[in-house]
């Protein structure tokens, strides 16, 4: 498995995954849930309503009883006056009373009266006649026996009747409480599929998703280990990197030893050559001689650039060596540019070339001076080397405060660098391709110096061309803080 | 046409048979025609605490402070307009108060009892008239107890006693 792989692998298992499928059965489950929470609460208010009904009103069986009750004590008063108990007009009262409670309306919506059968009625009614007909006031004796015979049937009618009244109500009631219970039990019936719904749902819904990320766990485990084997390559190759790169720094202190001392062993036998060259030309033998005269100045030129090629790798050996160790001396840019301008000056009276200096401030640098100096040096003798007879090398020193920089600008109007060269310009050993080394000799390590000293001392260093017509390199160096100037 | 004219004699008979399906109007469909005239200055309440007995003719009754009050009648389930005495005023002749046990007796003897003070929250009223007239017995008169409909016993049907003969302490 690849690290993008498994990254973007373990990116994804980060998050928690739902299917479209899971997302249904959440959605079932919890539009079950509403459902059921809204049925619920149907189911309470509904309750509560039947409830108050029953409470706001005289229910059934409370009517009941009180109609059975009335239907008593107008039996009991009939019975009293029959026997000269009371009077007539109690009798009637009583008769009232019932019919007050026949006519109340019960939790049903219904009298009482309208649930009575017609056997009450007439029993009722033929009670009523007998009382009528009777005189007011107590009954006399003499109507007792007549009035007992007509009465007490009406009488046991009135009372059988009202039993049966109230099993009537009774049924009435139990088929009320039947169809509530009916009601009852079917919202129950709803309401418990509503549940198990949810249940199913919210379960099946879980228990996918358990199943999804239990398998994306499995396959985050693989690839965390996976990765961490790879992490634990990497981690060895690195520590392998850096074995080889303390070999390779100590391989490279030996290299500039080498050539130090290379260096020093082919400079003393050159700097006696060259010594004896300049003795040989100085002889009148040799001066009348002209061809070994020529011979003498190709020797001097060829032992030049093996000297320049030698003081080059010293010096690129030197700060190969130096890196991090590098002095902290307040410079003046003006003075050390002043100096590489006087040490060229020679060499471009001899070319027929003006150098001049434009000087907008005097900006100090923090650095090393001998550095910067061949720097400079470096820059001007190019800028002279490939320059014609007549042009001019125009150095400027400026300053950027708002950068805290030192700029220096070196522009000569020699051969110019082809835009291809321009890449590779400070490449050890590079030259350009335009350039002829039997007309321009060099080894290609000048630049690659600049670059490394300006680099050194956290700078910047581009160079701007324009084929046959000039060439320009801007150099940009941090400014150095006050202190003491070691100019 | 014969068999329709006997069908109909049979059906009206059969009709007229029946008791009626009645609603609640003012007057008592299941009612009598007639009840025998009360004797003169009979007493219709008695108002009684311990040895002290206050009664009541309907002529007497009438003449104490009244106030009308309209209100929903919860057996009858209708509005109706009653002319009311407080019961606290009545309360006031026999000195019932605070704690007492107050009884209401129906002429049917039914009773329901509570504490003076309750009765006195409730708003308790005594009914003499109902819409502008007296109370028949098939209404529950000639006098009941009522309360208004913002009573705490507004609903409690059991504390709307009708027909009533006394209220006493004991």
């Amino acid at each position: 498995m690849s690290p993008e792989r498994v990254s973007e692998d373990l990116q994804g298992f980060a998050h928690f995954k739902i299917t479209k499928s899971q997302y249904l059965l959440a959605f079932l489950a919890v539009g079950s849930l509403l459902l059921l929470g809204f049925a619920t609460i149907n189911s309470a208010n509904s309750t509560d309503q039947r409830t108050q009904v029953l409470s706001d009103v005289e229910t059934p069986a409370a009517s009941i009883i009180f109609t059975q009750r009335e239907t008593l004590v107008y039996a009991t008063k009939l019975a009293l006056w029959s026997n000269g108990g009371t009077t007539r007009r109690n009798v009637q009262i009583a008769r009232n009373l019932l019919a007050q409670r026949l006519a109340v309306i019960d939790s049903s919506g219904r009298t009482m009266g309208s649930r009575a059968n017609g056997r009450y009625w007439s029993a009722l009614d033929r009670a009523d006649q007998i009382v009528a007909a009777a005189p007011m006031g107590v009954l006399p004796e003499s109507q007792h026996p007549e009035i007992n015979q007509s009465l007490l049937p009406v009488i046991d009618q009135i009372l059988a009747e009202a039993r049966n009244l109230v099993v009537s109500y009774q049924k009435s009631i139990d088929q009320e409480v039947l169809s509530l219970a009916k009601e009852s039990s079917r919202r129950d019936a709803r309401n418990l599929a509503l549940f198990y719904f949810f249940i199913v749902t919210g379960g099946l819904f879980l228990l996918l998703n358990v199943r999804t990320n239990f398998k994306n766990y499995r396959i985050a485990k693989v690839a965390i280990s996976a990765e961490q084997r790879r992490l634990e390559e990497l981690i060895q190759s690195l520590e392998s990197a850096q074995s080889q790169v303390v070999k390779l720094q100590d391989l490279d202190a030996a290299k500039n030893s080498l050539i130090s001392t290379v260096n020093h062993e082919l400079r003393t036998p050159l700097t006696s050559i060259m010594g004896y060259i300049e003795l040989m030309q100085r002889e009148d033998e040799a001066k009348r001689n002209p061809q070994i005269h020529l011979y003498l100045e190709v020797l001097e030129r060829n032992s030049q650039v093996l000297l320049s090629l030698v003081e080059s790798m010293l010096s690129l050996s030197k700060f190969d060596s130096a890196v991090g160790k590098l002095p902290n001396d307040l410079i003046s840019l003006k003075q050390v540019i002043d100096d590489a301008i006087f040490t060229m000056q020679p060499a471009a009276v001899k070319g027929g070339i003006e150098i001049t200096l434009k000087v907008e401030s005097s900006p100090m640098v923090r650095g090393d001076k001998g550095q910067l100096s061949q720097v400079f040096i470096n820059l001007i003798a190019n800028a002279v080397k490939f320059s014609k007879s007549g042009n001019q090398v125009a150095v400027h020193l400026s300053e950027d405060s708002l950068k805290s920089l030192a700029q220096i600008s070196i522009t000569d109007s020699g051969i110019g660098i082809p835009a291809n060269d321009l890449s590779q310009l400070f490449t050890r050993f590079y030259r350009a391709s335009n350039v002829d080394s039997g007309k321009y000799p060099g080894s290609g390590l000048g630049l690659a110096i600049v670059k490394q000293v300006i680099d050194h001392h956290n700078g910047d260093i581009s160079v701007r061309s324009e084929l046959g017509l000039e060439t320009t390199f801007s150099i940009s160096l941090p400014l150095g803080d006050g202190g003491e100037i070691n100019g | 046409m014969k068999r329709a004219l006997l069908f109909a004699v049979v059906i009206t008979l059969s009709i007229s048979s029946l008791p009626p399906l009645y609603g609640a109007g003012e007057k008592n469909p299941y009612g009598t025609a007639t009840i025998d005239p009360a004797g003169p200055n009979e007493v219709i309440l008695t108002l009684s605490k311990g040895n002290r007995r206050v009664e009541f003719a309907y002529p007497r009754l009438a003449k104490l402070k009244q106030s009308t009050i309209s209100i929903y009648e919860p057996f009858l389930k209708k509005r109706q307009t009653f002319t009311v005495i407080k019961l606290q005023t009545l309360f006031t002749f026999v000195g019932i108060s605070g704690k007492d046990k107050v009884a209401t007796t129906a002429l049917n003897d039914y009773i329901y009892q509570n504490t003076a003070a309750n009765f006195i929250a409730a708003d308790a009223y005594l009914a003499i008239k109902r819409n502008g007239v007296e109370i028949g017995y098939d209404q529950g008169g000639p006098i009941r107890i009522v309360f208004p409909n913002d009573s705490k016993w507004a609903k409690n049907l059991d504390a709307w006693n009708w027909s009533i003969e006394s209220i006493s302490v004991k």
